[in-house]
């Protein structure tokens, strides 16, 4: 964190953002697209990963931390407290392996609903792999029909030529900024980001040497 | 962020729990008494950027060595199971206490925290909980508290009032309390008399350290800061009748209550399951360059304390070596921070996790 003394906030909300789903589906991946717009072979997650965004959407200046979850059914009983105070819930499967979608609802629905603290988060539905069209399996028409079941925002993407990946996270992120129990949230996030990040100071007009 | 005892665990920041160490510190009697035979000692200590209200104006380079050393003894302080009190009283007035470390040496001096390391978790737990409880019971506004009695007091009347088709009648519209209540024991009553405290009390935090915005200032972080200080003063008022609130303890409550709510401990808090179970489950391989792996599996291998004590050990010490970093971040950039570790001076950070082996 910078220490500029700038009395201005450098953001107005910070929002917590959370994704998960079997493993190998490409939850970093999507994740390194769309905080550094790169792809790369990357190594399983272990335990969680964690990467913060500033984005500007719908106007307002946001900071997303971002949680990536670890697949393997393995890490799963570490995940609980991850779900914590998320606002919204990126679930990913591959296009192209069946089991990761049929999961879940056998599996990652039932975590969310066990773990969320969040009465309103808003929990959004990602096929991706797009790219390997010929190797899909699972329909479009599979996703949207889960999506309006489970009540989640729903998009298909690729990691790999960046498909939608942004998109997936502006409507997420669109969709927050609309729920103003979310909004409250992400704002007292702000406050006590000012609160720490600002040792006291005598005011500006005796402190603007040094 | 703390070393207890070897283990780390951190709280995230709370609200309430800041206030209510104010509370307590400046509440208890002994506490307050052995501020006053510490703070002579103090004052003998550097002053550092009081005033011009900035916290910290050494920077890393004009770090003295004598603020090293101190931080260093501090550490070995904390790497006991029992803090030596006498011993940290002889660090704490000769050394240079920084911001950074100042709260925990305070809470020590004070008395608030316990010599037994192990015992801290448990003692700021209840003490919090104490906190809290006080709060609803003496700070909460009447009509809240009427709302919140009446809930309970209805459920049980409801199948009563039910049974005579709706109505209330007048007797039991009017046996509760009021605001025009005049009996001592009306909590409304007590309430407006609280009301002249409180009055008083805000006059005062107003013009307490006018010229430092977390004092007073109108942005929401101050206004947050008064009203917990409101509380503390509210509340030792009403638990020591005899004393009340007199003017000044505003001023005492101030530095106190500035150390312990800008405690770096309790703000850019990370549970450590978010960095070091990566670390530990894959014993570091994910953190440092291939070639580093290999001096640093040499030293778990070869260490008579066994892989897994000094494994520990080095992922303590690579807290150690960025603590200056976490100590100025907040919860995302020490996240951020821990799980894509900085590159590091490795003869140095070994022989930290060396030197936190315990003395047997």
């Amino acid at each position: 964190m910078d220490s500029s003394s700038s009395s201005q906030p450098e953001f107005d909300y910070l929002f917590k953002l959370l994704l998960i789903g079997d493993s190998g589906v490409g939850k970093s991946s999507l994740l390194l697209r769309f905080t550094s717009d790169s792809f790369d072979d990357l190594s399983p997650t272990i335990g969680v990963d964690f990467k913060v965004k500033m984005v500007t959407i719908g106007g307002k200046k946001l900071k997303l931390a971002i949680w990536d979850t670890a697949g393997q059914e393995r890490f799963r009983t570490l995940t609980s407290s991850y779900y914590r105070g998320a606002q919204g819930i990126i679930m990913v499967y591959d296009v192209t392996r069946r089991e990761t979608f049929s999961n879940l609802a056998d599996v990652w629905a039932k975590e969310i609903d066990l773990y969320s603290t969040n009465q309103d988060c808003i929990k959004m539905l990602v096929g991706n792999k797009v790219d390997k069209e010929s190797e899909r399996v699972v329909t479009k028409k599979e996703g949207i029909d889960f999506a309006r079941e489970y009540g989640c925002l729903f998009l298909e993407c690729s990691a790999k030529t960046r498909v939608n990946v942004e998109q997936c996270f502006e409507e997420l992120v669109l969709k927050i900024l609309d729920t103003p129990s979310l909004l409250a949230e992400g704002s007292a996030g702000v406050e006590r980001n000012i609160f720490k990040q600002k040792p006291p100071q005598a005011d500006a007009s005796t402190s603007s040497c040094c | 962020m703390l070393l207890q005892g070897g283990k780390l665990h951190l709280k995230l920041f709370e609200k309430e729990e800041e206030e209510l160490e104010m509370f307590q510190v400046a509440g208890r009697g002994p506490a307050v008494q052995r501020h006053e035979e510490s703070s002579g000692s103090m004052t003998r200590c550097r002053r550092i950027g009081r005033g011009r209200g900035r916290r910290r104006e050494v920077s890393d380079d004009d770090t003295t060595t004598t603020e090293l050393e101190f931080e260093f003894k501090f550490f070995l302080q904390l790497s006991r199971k029992v803090i030596n009190l006498e011993a940290l009283q002889q660090i704490a007035c000769c050394g240079h206490l920084n911001g950074e470390l100042r709260a925990t040496v305070w809470k020590l001096l004070l008395g608030y925290l316990p010599a037994e390391i192990d015992a801290w978790e448990g003692e700021l737990a209840s003490n919090r909980l104490r906190y809290a409880e006080l709060k609803e019971e003496l700070l909460v506004n009447p009509s809240e508290y009427l709302r919140k009695e009446d809930e309970t007091l209805s459920a049980s009347k409801n199948s009563r009032i039910m049974g005579v088709d709706g109505q209330l009648s007048r007797q039991e519209i009017f046996n509760g309390d009021h605001p025009l209540s005049l009996g001592n024991d009306s909590i409304w009553h007590q309430y407006f008399k609280d009301g002249e405290i409180v009055e008083q009390i805000d006059r005062d935090l107003e013009r307490t350290h006018p010229d430092i915005k977390f004092f007073s200032g109108d942005i929401s972080h101050s206004k947050r800061n008064q009203k917990a200080m409101r509380n503390i003063l509210l509340l030792f008022a009403k638990l020591n009748p005899a004393i009340g609130y007199v003017q000044g303890m505003n001023e005492v409550l101030a530095p106190l209550y500035y150390v312990f709510s800008t405690d770096p401990n309790e703000q850019n808090a990370v549970n450590p399951q978010f960095y070091a179970f990566r670390w530990i489950t894959l014993l570091l391989t994910q953190e440092f360059e291939f070639h580093c792996i290999m001096r640093i599996w040499d030293c778990l291998l070869s260490n008579p304390l066994g892989v897994q004590e000094m494994l520990l050990r080095v992922c303590c010490a690579m807290l150690v070596c960025v603590r200056r970093e976490l100590l100025k971040g907040d919860f995302t950039s020490n996240l951020k921070l821990l799980q894509h570790y900085p590159e590091t001076d490795l003869d140095y950070l070994l022989e930290i996790a060396h030197h936190l082996t315990p003395v047997s």
